[in-house]
């Protein structure tokens, strides 16, 4: 009845692809973070999917955690975004090749 | 001659090439993994242990509440064949469940069972509470959650403090001394926090 694990992790594996598909292919800062978040949204399906293979909620409860320190990663991520451009005019991601500048 | 737009081959393509050869690893290695049937959540352990009736359960069944109790009560036809009162009255519903006990193939028993909903099982959890009335397993995560929780209103009060910028060579920051009365002379809503700069400071 229940739907089987493997397709889960099928989808999950599809989810953190697109993620790293984005992360090498593109330049722009702001893609770049969404790529992060898609990757780290894929382990969240993981956790969640062997969650209901054991039958134990550990991993439900601990994907909520997860989710609230992704968003705040995600608001540290937009504050860096946002002071590359002020400095750079520009969120390429290859123009910030030094940690100072 | 036509122009029509061609595919631009070459090694640019490659990092491309290698999520995707990821995942089509993953998913190779996923189909052929030996998972078993997941155990999930349906049939969760939340039987009560309440024994309704030993007899072929043909019947209807149904939960009554009255006086703070919640009754199971089992019905064939319109004759009530059994009326217990089930234990720790989960307050959630009562839910019915027929079991083989002898292994004849046909249900001899039926068993009342409070199912508490996933969600709320997640709750109880997240804050390590109400423990009789978790129907599934799972650690409880009340001090990840006060550390978490700590953490990050650390995080949200030093942005706040450290939140500054330069306005004109002063220092304005977000949660500043903005104190008008004693320096009647400044701007409103800037703060000179680094004592004055050449041609910022004592105006």
């Amino acid at each position: 009845m229940a739907v089987d694990t493997s397709y889960y992790l099928i989808l999950s594996a599809a989810v953190f692809c697109t993620g790293l598909f984005g992360i090498l292919t593109r330049r722009n800062a702001l893609l770049f973070l969404m790529s992060v978040e898609l990757m780290l949204n894929a382990a969240n399906i993981n956790l969640v999917a062997f969650s209901q293979y054991y039958g134990n909620l550990t991993g439900q409860v601990f994907a909520l955690f997860t989710m609230a320190l992704a968003a705040a990663e995600v608001a540290v991520g937009i504050g860096i975004i946002l002071v590359l451009y002020r400095n750079f005019e520009d969120v390429d991601v290859a123009e910030a090749a030094t940690m100072r500048w | 001659m036509t122009t029509r737009p061609e595919l631009r081959l070459g090694g640019h393509l490659a990092p491309g090439i290698i999520a995707v050869a990821l995942f089509v690893i993953m998913a190779v290695v996923f189909v052929g993994a030996p998972l078993g049937d997941p155990v999930g959540f349906d049939d969760a352990t939340a039987i009560q242990n309440e024994t309704l009736q030993s007899e072929s359960p043909t019947g209807d069944y149904g939960s009554v509440s009255a006086n703070g109790q919640t009754y199971a009560v089992a019905y064939n036809g319109s004759e009530e064949t059994a009326n217990v009162s089930v234990a720790n009255d989960p307050g959630v519903g009562v839910d019915f469940r027929e079991v083989d006990t002898t292994g004849d193939g046909q249900s001899d028993t039926v068993y009342a069972i409070s199912r508490t909903s996933i969600t709320e099982n997640i709750g109880y959890l997240m804050f390590a509470v109400d423990s009789d009335q978790r129907s599934a397993p799972g650690e409880t995560f009340l001090v990840a959650f006060e550390i978490i929780d700590m953490v990050l209103v650390g995080a949200l009060v030093g942005a706040v403090v450290l939140a500054r910028r330069d306005e004109g060579g002063e220092v304005v920051a977000a949660l500043g001394l903005r104190d008008s009365d004693e320096s009647p002379g400044t701007s409103a809503g800037q703060v000179a926090a680094d004592g004055g700069t050449e041609d910022g400071g004592d105006n």
